[in-house]
Formats: structure tokens, sequence, C-alpha cells
């Protein structure tokens, strides 16, 4: 075939162009550390990073719920642990209060220093998260979620939990009221408290005192009640006749109240059986005659506020008799281990949360590398093909050039001489 | 005898002399576009018939013809025609594919970080600096798509002016080729082959192939008749016919080509181009800018659509429902954007942070006497709260009654599932008496009342644990929402919500839905990129054809120089012989 000259030039300036384009394609590539610098270099490859980049974008707006989280977290353990520290000296404040030998004054000082542990306790709770928030929030809360009002200390906040966005739950707040103000009463089971005296209809005239009790036979109890049905009471009641006292136990659910045991024999801190119900309390001191201590359902409604607020009131009280003492130590005791108990769970809930927090945070880092390498693996280069490449085609360019520079010189032109 | 040798030594140079002239005609035009190589056709001069039979006469020029093969040069017209095509589309891809950029750059990426800003603002929801971020990165991404949006319309704005230049390119074109029709045919009547000035028409036609593909029919009187690919004359004879650009009536930012008949523009239907540049831009414009428009402005409007929609559920930090209607039943509220469908004008609408609704209206908590381990996951709104002061104005709730209860309860019909209904405030049931709705672990509970309207649903409440008998959770309105971070939530969850369709059919999470504009787009440009990388193959070895048929070869050119050169040495010898035979004959005659 015969070769047209000015073809055959014009062909290999093109093949020039394009082994030129081919290496500084190639040198981009090197320069950029990319593979898909657009998307038409490899589409899948380019949607595949595109996804792996959100995914990574994704991670990082998790750490920092994550880390939004962790924070009111870690302030709300030490908060809870300032509320467990100051229980204890509240609890031990009260284990003095309850030696009968001291004098009302001796005692109103201990009632004053339970004040500031109030005090201090109502502080702790309203502890703000440090950006404008409240750890025991709640829900929300645009002033501090715990009044100290007229009635005693309320929630002022939206109940419930305000959680973190996240696939795992994280909390940014803790329901206050929950931790605070509603804690199980009594002993968990049931309450005990004096009653109203059957023949004066005032308060015990006697020293009697009722302990927490304890439950004896528990496939017994009427506690919880199902739903539907009302809560049923019991009462011990006293009759102190000629210097011997017994002590009936009623049911109180029905009317007239039904009558589970009656004269029985009285004797100080001995065991007191609410019979068939398994449950039991025991009373010490001197009843008088008609006096009566009622036994009824616990519910989740004990106020660490409202029992300090009581405990004091009683420890402050002048001319106390020593049953009042005695019973207000008994059930301030009662409660406050309950509170400490429901603080506790609290703050085992919150450790049990930061705990798992560590787990998030490397799974979400391993899900970020995860999505790095797959980003990577999408558009980057291979360093060591890539060189490789460069090399070829450089030689591939050099040797190009070669060949048109030595067959340039070849005419039949320059072999004819005049 | 004597004149013979003479007039035969003289036509012999005459040959050679006009054959060296071709070739130095040839070796001059070696670099001129679209000129084929010529060739002197010599033939012997008749035979001088004596009585010893014929004596030859010499040679003779016949004519000069080009080497030039008419099926060749069709064919290369029409690779010429779609290889210039697809080139232009090509480099018009190539922008194109600019207009979306991938990884940070990008649209999706934009969008995805507008709902990561949320997570700032479920963290903190009192912040505003939070929500201002969410506003400024909300900012970023209309800015982004405006951009694209523009570059769109520069890009179509330049497709069009390609055009007109290309028309315009075009009729001069077929101006001249209509003049060399007229020239060409002025001299048919002489015998010869004009050869330099077909050539020059064959490399107009050429040319015209590159802008617009073109079907020639050749006339008894040479001249080329030229018809565009779809069968509309463009030149006959020495008339040339004039193409314009015009505005599509549909949409005045697109271009159409016209043919001029007197003072008016018909619109040629796309498919009458069949190749060329022209075609190349027309498809650009019909094709990939229509549907690389259609596919963003979908993805900006139905992102922008979800964002208000949720903006619409929520409640902002001054508490204002962020859709409650007025007298006449209009939705009030502060959109995020203002969602005109188009990525060009769409833009902002919220300036204030506090606007933002980050709060849901609503709240549920648990209720402290729960026996079960149930604990709220979120409670979202499936519809806008109507009223300021209700949970819900549909039914015959008080308005003041603002609270609601989930009230779970042992099945009537299985006692080992709950069921759960609604009552509000004072106890008296809401929606539904009898308890009919069971609770399904793991499905949201909602308030859809099978008996009603679908639409009447007004929030879905997912909890996690178990629930026993007897259970309460509240639902009551949100009373402090600077400080209620559900809605933003609510924001965040549209990050995985397939929210945005292409092709009207199947729709696709933000990031994945950019993803395949992109994807969709890298094919097109990668299929452009073939197209024209086979059609310039089939170019270029057509061409190489036509010119080793039409082409010079400069070795060639010099071996038939020193050949012809040779060949007037040897005629030259003739007459030097024809001379000395005469000296001889007149010195004999002299005696």
């Amino acid at each position: 075939m015969r070769i047209a000259t000015a073809h055959a030039y014009d062909t290999s300036i093109q093949n020039l162009q394009k082994r030129q384009q081919d290496l500084s394609e190639s040198q981009m590539q090197l320069t950029s550390g990319k593979r898909v610098n657009v998307a038409s270099d490899d589409p899948t490859a380019a949607a595949r990073a595109e996804r792996a980049l959100a995914s990574m974008a994704r991670s990082d707006a998790n750490k920092r719920s994550l880390d939004a989280s962790r924070n009111v977290m870690a302030i709300t353990e030490s908060a809870l642990g300032d509320t467990v520290e100051l229980m204890q000296t509240a609890r031990e404040t009260l284990v003095a209060a309850g030696n009968g030998t001291y004098s009302d004054g001796e005692r109103k000082a201990l009632a004053v220093k339970l004040r500031e542990i109030r005090n201090q306790l109502l502080s702790v709770a309203n502890r703000s998260d440090g950006g404008g928030g409240f750890v025991f929030g709640g829900q929300g809360s645009a002033t501090p979620p715990f009044v100290d009002g007229n009635t005693g200390v309320t929630f002022v906040g939206q109940g419930g939990e305000t959680l973190a966005s996240s696939s795992e739950k994280l909390n940014l707040t803790v329901d206050g009221d929950q931790v605070w103000l509603k804690a199980r009463g009594g002993n968990g089971v049931f309450t005990t408290a004096p009653g109203i005296n059957a023949n004066t209809s005032g308060p015990n005239g006697g020293s009697a005192w009722i302990t927490s009790g304890t439950v004896t036979t528990p496939s017994q109890l009427p506690y919880p009640t199902p739903s539907g049905s009302s809560s049923p009471s019991y009462s011990v009641r006293f009759n102190v006749s000629g210097g011997t006292t017994t002590y009936d136990v009623l049911d109180n659910s029905t009317a007239p109240a039904t009558t589970l045991s009656s004269g029985q024999p009285y004797n100080s801190g001995k065991t007191i059986a609410i019979t068939g119900k398994g449950m039991s309390v025991s009373i010490a001191g001197a009843p008088a005659d008609g006096d009566q201590f009622t036994i009824g359902e616990a519910t989740n409604n004990l106020n660490m506020f409202s029992s300090l607020d009581k405990t004091i009131a009683a420890l402050s009280q002048t001319n106390a008799s020593s049953s009042g003492i005695q019973q207000a130590v008994n059930t301030g005791m009662t409660e406050i281990d309950s509170i400490l108990g429901n603080v506790q769970a609290a703050r085992s809930a919150v450790g049990e949360s930061l705990n798992r927090m560590d787990g998030i945070e490397s799974r979400i880092e391993t899900l970020k590398l995860a999505a790095a390498t797959e980003r990577s693996n999408a558009e980057d280069l291979d360093m060591t093909e890539a060189i490789s490449n460069f090399q070829n085609r450089q030689t591939g360019y050099q040797a190009a050039l070669q060949s048109y520079a030595s067959v340039q010189k070849l005419s039949l032109f320059q072999y004819i001489n005049g | 005898m004597g004149t013979g040798i003479f007039s035969l030594g003289a036509r012999a140079m005459l040959a050679n002399q006009a054959m060296l002239d071709t070739t130095s005609h040839n070796i001059s035009n070696v670099n001129t576009p679209g000129y084929s190589r010529q060739q002197v056709e010599l033939q012997t001069e008749g035979g001088l018939f004596t009585g010893a039979g014929f004596y030859g006469r010499g040679v003779k020029v016949a004519t000069v013809t080009r080497s030039t093969n008419e099926f060749l040069v069709r064919e290369n017209n029409v690779n010429i025609a779609t290889s210039s095509s697809d080139q232009t589309r090509l480099d018009k891809l190539n922008q194109l594919e600019k207009v979306l950029p991938t990884g940070q750059n990008g649209l999706g990426y934009a969008a995805q970080q507008v709902l990561n800003a949320f997570v700032d603002v479920a963290n903190q929801p009192q912040d505003m600096s939070a929500r201002q971020v969410v506003l400024a990165r909300s900012q970023d991404w209309v800015s982004r798509v405006n951009t694209a949006g523009k570059q769109l319309d520069e890009l179509q704005a330049g497709t069009v002016s390609d055009m007109q230049s290309t028309v315009s390119r075009i009729n001069s074109l077929t101006q001249q080729i209509a003049t060399a029709n007229q020239a060409i045919a002025s001299l048919k009547g002489i015998g010869h082959e004009p050869n330099d000035l077909l050539d020059q028409r064959d490399q107009l036609i050429k040319q015209l192939n590159g802008l617009v593909q073109v079907n020639t029919v050749e006339a008894d009187d040479g001249s080329l008749n030229v018809f565009m690919g779809g069968g509309q004359l463009l030149v006959l004879s020495n008339s040339a016919q004039t193409l314009s650009v015009v505005r599509d009536p549909l949409d005045s930012t697109l271009g159409r080509v016209a043919l001029r008949t007197g003072n008016t523009d018909r619109i040629m239907e796309s498919d009458q181009l069949t190749g060329g540049a022209l075609k190349g831009l027309v498809q650009f414009q019909d094709k990939d800018i229509a549907s690389t428009r259609a596919g963003l402005n979908a993805f900006v409007s139905q992102f922008a659509t979800a964002l208000n929609q949720q903006q619409s559920l929520g409640v902002d930090a001054t508490g204002a429902l962020q859709t409650s209607f007025d007298a006449a039943g209009n939705p009030v509220g502060t959109p995020l954007f203002l969602n005109t469908g188009s990525a060009t004008s769409i833009s902002m609408n919220l300036v204030q942070p506090k606007g933002l609704a980050a709060a849901s209206p609503l709240v549920a908590s648990v209720q402290a006497s729960n026996t079960g381990t149930a604990s709220i996951d979120s409670l979202t709104m499936a519809r806008a709260l109507p009223q300021t002061n209700a949970i819900d104005a549909t039914t015959s709730l008080p308005t003041t009654n603002t609270t609601l209860s989930v009230l779970f309860e042992t099945s009537a019909t299985d006692p080992t599932k709950l069921t759960y209904r609604f009552v509000d405030s004072t106890g008296t049931p809401y929606k539904d008496v009898t308890p009919k709705r069971t609770w399904t672990p793991g499905t949201p509970i909602n308030d859809a009342d099978p008996a009603s309207i679908p639409a009447s649903q007004l929030f879905n409440l997912s909890i996690s644990g178990v629930p026993r008998a007897g259970d309460k959770i509240t639902i009551a309105r949100t009373t402090y929402p600077a400080s209620n971070n559900g809605n933003a939530q609510a924001f965040l969850a549209l990050r995985d919500k397939a929210m945005v369709t292409l092709d009207g059919a199947t729709y696709a999470t933000v990031t994945d839905a950019y993803s395949q504009m992109i994807g969709n787009l890298g094919v097109a440009v990668q299929g452009g990129k073939t197209a024209a990388s086979i059609s310039s193959t089939l170019a270029k070895t057509s061409e190489q054809t036509l010119s080793s048929t039409t082409g010079v070869n400069l070795d060639e050119e010099a071996a038939r120089l020193i050949q012809f050169q040779q060949s007037y040495q040897a005629a030259a010898k003739v007459l030097q012989i024809a001379q000395s035979l005469f000296d001889t004959l007149l010195q004999t005659a002299r005696g």
C-alpha cells in the first residue's frame, strides 16, 4: 500500500500527541494519588467512594453524639457519686440523732446539719450539663428542674430522658424525677406507719414505734395488687386492759374490716405476723389502748427531699417524745436506704452506659476505618502499578520520538544530487 | 520522414514535460488538504499508414486525471460525520461532568452534611450556634446547587452559541459548494475534468460532513446536489439553502436548527440530523443536559421538600408550631428552603436559628408506676399538629385536654398477648373504646384509626423493652421546646430515609441518589468516550485508505521525477539525432 507522505506525518503527530496525553494522564494520577479523579474514570468506584465518604461523615456525626452523651454521663456519674456521699452523711447524722440521751439542742444541731445536706442535694439535683441544660432535666426544662416551694421540692421539667441521635441508646439527660423523687417507699414491698388511735381519733398516745417490717412468705403477699383492683391495707390495733396489752390484726380492704387475728399478747420488740399475708412487722415501746399502726403497699413516690424534710421537722421539735424520735429515725433510715438504693441503681445504670460507650466508640472507629478503606480501595491509586505504568508510557513516548526523528530523515530527495 | 522524427521527438519532449509538470504539481501540493494526486494519461498518436504498414507517430497527452475513489470518499465522509458528532458530544460531556463534582465538593456530601449538622442541635438544642451551623451548611448546599444549576445554564447557552457558529459555517460552506458547482458546470463542455476544482469541492463537502452529515448526488452538468441525512436539500446546483438556529418555542433556552425559506424559519426535526458536530450538539442539548438537569432538579427539590416537611412537623425554639393553620386553613410556618423545584433558583428561607424546628411538639414518658421494662425510643410525628393547645383536633377531645395515655392490657382473645388503647387525661377512651390494637414487639405504637381516615394518624411511638398489663405511657405537649430535640432526631433519621427518586419510581437516600446521579453521568461520559474512540478509529482508517489512493508520496514523486527526466533527456536525444540526420543529409546534398 502506498503511503501518503502528508498523511504519514499527520498520523505520527497524532500518535505522538496521544502518547503525550497518556503520559500526562499517568502523571496526573501519580501526583493526585487518585485513580478516580472524575466519575467517568470509573463510575462504579466513584459511586462506591461517594457512599463510603457519607459513611465516614456519618461516623463523625455519631462520634459527636457519643461525646456529648459521654460528657453528660460523666457529669451525672459524679453528681450521683456526690449524692451517695451526702446521703451516707445524712444517714450517719440520723443514726447519731437516734441517741436517746441527746437533748433537744443537740438534736437541733443535727437537724441543722441535715438541712445543709438537703440544700447541697438540691444543688446537685439541679447540676448543669455545662451547655445550658440540666443533667437531671428529663425531656426538657428551661429553668433548674427542681424547685424548692411551699410544699417541698417539686420537679418542673418534663419527665423522661432526652436521647442523643444514635443507633444505640445514648442519654443526654437523666430522668431526674425518677432518681430524686420517685424512690420506692417502705421496705420495697410494703410501708408501715403509725396510725390513728381508734378511741381518740387523734395520734397514737403510747410510746410504741413500728419498724419497716419484713416479708416472711412471698407467695402469700397481697402486693403488688393486680391491675384493676384496689390495693389492700392492714392495721395492727392494740388493746390495753388491766396491764395486759394485746393486739388485733385487721384487714382494712373490706368494710367493716376483717379480723385476721385477735387478742394476741404483745411483747415489745417481738415480731407481729400479718396472718396469711406473708408479712411481719415489729413494734417496740408501750402502746396505749386503741393505738394503731397501718401497713400499706409500697409505691414509687418516695421524694428524697420530702423524706429529709419530714425527718428534719421531727428532729427539730422541742420536747419530742422518745417514741416520736425513734419512729422518725427509724422511718428516716428506711427511707434513706431506699433512696440510696434508687440513686445507686441510677448510678450503676449511668456507669454501665459509660462503659457501653467505650464499646460504641470502638465500633464507630471500626466502621469509619472500614469506610475509609472502602473509599481508598475504590478511588485511590495502586502506586506500584501506577509507577510501572508511568515508566512504560515514558519508554513508549521516548521510542516514538526517536523513531519519528530517524524516519523523517529518510527521503529519496536526500539521495538525488544535482 | 525527416519531419516525422522531429515531430516525434518534440511530442515526446512535450509529453515528458507535461509529466514533469504534473509531478512538480504533486510535489508542490503534498501538504494541500484535499489534494488528489494527479497523473498524465498518455496515449500513442495514431499510426501513419504506409505501404509498409503503420508507423508510430509518437506519444500524445490524452488528459490529466486525479486519483480518487468515489466510494472511499463517501465512506470517509460518513465516518468523519460520525466521529465529529461523537467528539463534539464528548468535549461537551467532559464539561458537563464537572457540574456534578464527587467527594467533598459534591452536592450529595453537602446534603449529607446539612443533616449531620443536626447532631449538634440534637446534643444541645438550646445552643443557637449549633442551629446556626445547620443554617450555614444549608446555605452552603444551596450555593453549590445554585452553582451547578448555573453551570448547566451556561453549558446550555454555550451549546446554543456553538450551534449558531456551526450553522453559519455550514451556510458558508454550502455557499462555496454552490459556487464551485457553477464553476465546474461551466467547464463541463470542454471534455476534461477540472481536477483542482473537483478536489476543492470534495474538500468543502468533507468539511461540511464534519459539521453536518450530507449525501451528494451528481447531476448531469457535473454539479453536486447536497442533501442532509434526513433528506433535506441543502445545495441544488448553484444555489444554497440557508440554515439558522432559532429558539425552541416551548423552551426558549433550547436552540433548534431551522431552514430559512423566504423570511420564515421552519424548525427541522432533530432526527433529520444524522451526523456531524451539529448532531453532537443537538444530542448533548436534548439528551445529556436535559437528563442531568432533570436529575439535579429532582434531587434538589425532593431533598428540600423532605427537609421542609420535617420542619413543618416540629416546633421552633420559641415554641411556635411550624405548621399551624391560619383562618383560611393555609399552613403558616417558616420552611427551611424556598423550594422552586429548580436547582438554579432554590434559596434559603429560614434565617433565624431559633426558627429551626428542632423540638417535637409531643413527648412521651413512661409512667413511674409501670412494672414492665418498656422505655421510650422515639416519638415521631406522622403529620403536623394542627392546634396549639390540644393533642388532636380531629376528635372530640376538648382543646384543653393536653395529655393522652397509651394503656397496655392483656388481650381478651389471647392472654399471652398485650393490646393497647388510648385514654385521655380524664380516663375517657380516645378514638376506640374497646382495645383492638394488638401490641407487636418492634412495631411502633400508632394512633392510626382503622375505622377512621388513615390521615388521622398523628404519631409513631417506638418503645424498647416489654410493657406489662396496666402499664401506661403518657404523651403530652412539649413544655420546653427550646431544650427538646425530638424533631432534630427526626431530621437525622432522614439520612437513612429513601426520599429521593430520580426516575419517579424507586426511592433512594440522599447519598445513594447522588451516587446514582454521578454514576449515571460517569457512565454517559464513558459511553461518549468509547463511541468517540471507535468512530475516530474508523475515521482514521478510512482516511488512511483514502489517502493511500489520493495522497502524494514524495519518494514516489522523486522516483518519477528521475524517470521523467530521463525520458525527457531521451526525447531530447531523439531531436539531437534528428538534427544530426538532417545535417548528414545537408552535407550529402552539398556534395
